[in-house]
């Protein structure tokens, strides 16, 4: 703190001493500073603005949000929104939501429930496969690890029939959740490749000094490697909550009963409908709150874990 | 099994030793990646065979599938719905996703100049981008609302009379546009990775030739970050092409599920077609000229730079921070 205060104080007796003299250059060199800092500025409201835009209209009483001309500020700010999202209903289609409490504390442990599987299975068996490519010899891995990456090309929607009709007739898996589990038991594409990448980064060494300590394969992978692995695999399990937390296609496909839902199928089904007496009339300014109910625990996990973040993004490329 | 040979040679016995051990060796291997195997044939390869078989049939889910050999695939060229799925698709991919990445670059270059807070203007403009997809679709829906929406009432204040954005399929076209642009964070992160990436030495040099800002940008910067930003827009066409929950919320009626065709996309027409009209056999043949389309347009990215592969191993084995 003092040091940047006594760097504070030496730039300013610096800029003092020259201030006189308002060279061409120095003129040049402030005007850049100045539309510099107007741009991010400017820029970063514009990107704010929609932000600002959903908080206020969670805040407005159903009249004020439906009249017109619109104002930015609520006249009243209506709290009440909220715990009406999370306490009393409103939270499904109009014949099922209406009169029954909210179901978003389900729907948040549903998907809390959901996430910890797929956290537990995507971590372990991607990083086991990863370390079969990455730690150990055997024949054909690496035209087999070809074969890995090729899967990544292949989207889900080529598979997507087959396995819903194996899912709901075979295995009779409608109103379960085993549909959204059970895959992310046996690995995928990206996260192999993004972990045995990682693991050819650890040092051969380790691996000679535990086996000549006499460590089995898979006390090398349990006790060494993995734990050793936690940045590579911090990454994957944030991009998987975001994935788990952001699913609204498999629920879509294979939940009906409402008290199984996830938060994304919640979120989808606020129809912004109320209705009284058999009137319908659009809620928004509900739909408004549940978004930012919904949104705020990835916001927190941004914040905290904002380095996994970043590099999960560059790693995978696209998506944001 | 070739443990208990009898011990006569030893160069015979060293030799089954050898044998069994890589034999193990191999065991082991298949052993630990045996998850994503097991996941390979029942969750890839079983379901492209039968997804292959059902693109040939006519298929309710209910009744058994009827052969028709390509019937299917001859439908859907002049199936107006898919194909104005498909034209209403590609029209926001092609539209968005290079603006995007143009958009994205120039962010990235304005957050990469030495400024105060960087950490924190980058947080600003990246926020945006995980926003779940589907509160995401909600909101822009409530601002696109012709009454009530901020867009329209913004486009009063100077003179421009309410737009039916939600209504009218070439205003939907460009809210889709307008609504993707919000997450230009995406891609202004990939890009500032792109732009750390390239040698300092590169602008120095450039300088001591006496270039200024705008040249070193033509000549240094474009020319290093075109293989990153050709590898997004391709990437992002094949990911904007397989999208899903935004569109589908966007364009979803009010009240029950009343399902527009209007402004629809590949994706959600496809989703309607297998699982609310129960064409199963159409629909996998959907999927499978999608997987075409994402299979050349991949293909090109590998075909036309091999760049953009060194930058990224590079970075992944910790090359970079």
């Amino acid at each position: 703190m003092s040091t940047t205060l006594e760097q504070g104080r030496a730039g300013a007796r610096a800029v003092a001493a020259t201030s006189q003299v308002w060279t061409m250059d120095r003129v040049r060199k402030v005007a850049g500073r100045v539309a510099l800092y107007t741009t991010i500025v400017l820029g970063s409201i514009a990107v704010s603005l929609p932000w600002a835009w959903l908080i206020m209209s969670s805040l407005k009483g159903n009249i004020e949000i439906h009249t017109f001309p619109i104002y930015f500020l609520p006249q009243k700010f209506v709290w009440r929104n909220y715990l009406e999202v999370l306490y009393y209903g409103w939270s499904g289609p109009v014949s099922e939501g209406s009169g029954m409490g909210s179901l978003w504390p389900r729907y948040f442990l549903n998907t809390s429930i959901i996430a910890v599987f797929v956290l537990i299975g995507t971590l372990f068996s991607n990083a086991l496969v990863a370390f079969s490519f990455a730690r150990l010899r055997w024949r054909w891995r690496n035209p087999l690890f070809f074969v890995v990456l090729a899967t990544m090309m292949l989207p889900g929607q080529v598979t997507m029939i087959p396995t819903y009709l194996v899912f709901s007739q075979v295995f009779k898996w409608i109103n379960t959740w085993y549909p959204q589990i059970v895959p992310a038991f046996f690995g995928s594409a990206w996260a192999i490749f993004l972990l045995r990448q990682f693991m050819m980064t650890i040092p051969i060494e380790i691996d000679e000094s535990a086996r000549l300590d006499g460590c089995s394969d898979w006390t090398l992978f349990w006790r060494m490697i993995l734990p050793m692995s936690s940045p590579a695999l911090g990454a994957i399990a944030i991009f998987t909550f975001n994935g788990v937390w952001n699913d609204m296609f498999t629920p879509l496909l294979y939940v009906r009963k409402p008290e199984l839902m996830n938060v994304a199928i919640g979120l989808s089904n606020m129809r912004t409908m109320g209705s009284l007496f058999g009137l319908r009339f659009p809620r928004d300014e509900l739909a408004m709150a549940a978004s930012v109910v919904v949104s705020i625990p990835l916001i927190i996990l941004f914040f905290l874990f904002q380095r996994y973040y970043i590099q999960g993004v560059v790693i995978t490329g696209v998506k944001g | 099994m070739g443990v208990s040979a009898p011990s006569v040679a030893k160069p015979y016995d060293r030799m089954v030793g050898v044998r069994h051990r890589e034999r193990m060796r191999q065991v082991r291997g298949l052993l630990f990646s045996s998850p994503f195997w097991l996941g390979f044939l029942a969750f890839t390869a079983f379901p492209m065979l039968a997804s292959v078989y059902l693109s040939l049939t006519h298929y309710s889910g209910l009744e058994a599938p009827v052969f028709r050999g390509l019937g299917n695939y001859v439908d859907l060229l002049d199936d107006p719905a898919v194909v104005r799925a498909f034209r209403n698709t590609v029209i926001y991919a092609v539209l968005s996703i290079p603006l995007n990445a143009l958009l994205g670059l120039l962010v990235a270059i304005l957050l990469n100049q030495k400024a105060r807070g960087l950490s924190v203007w980058r947080s600003i403009y990246y926020l945006p981008a995980i926003v779940p997809s589907v509160a995401y679709a909600l909101l822009w829906k409530w601002m696109l609302n012709k009454e009530y929406g901020v867009i329209n009432f913004m486009l009063g204040l100077v003179k421009i009379p309410p737009v039916n954005w939600l209504g009218d399929e070439k205003y939907l076209l460009i809210a889709y546009v307008m609504a993707g642009l919000w997450t230009v964070g995406g891609a202004m992160i990939i890009n500032l990775a792109g732009l750390q990436s390239i040698p300092t030495e590169l602008y120095d040099a450039a300088k001591v030739d006496g270039a200024g800002k705008f040249a070193l940008f033509k000549a240094v910067t474009l020319p290093m970050m075109s293989p990153v930003l050709f590898y997004n827009v391709i990437m992002g066409i094949v990911g904007a092409m397989q999208s899903f929950a935004f569109f589908f919320v966007l364009t979803q009626g009010w009240g029950n599920v009343s399902y527009s065709e209007l402004g629809t996309v590949y994706m959600v027409h496809l989703w309607r077609v297998g699982f609310q009209l129960f064409r199963m056999g159409y629909a996998a043949a959907m999927a499978w000229v999608l997987f075409f389309i994402i299979l050349a347009l991949t293909l090109l990215v590998f075909r036309i730079s091999g760049r953009w592969v060194y930058y990224e191993s590079e970075w992944i084995t910790g090359g970079g921070r």
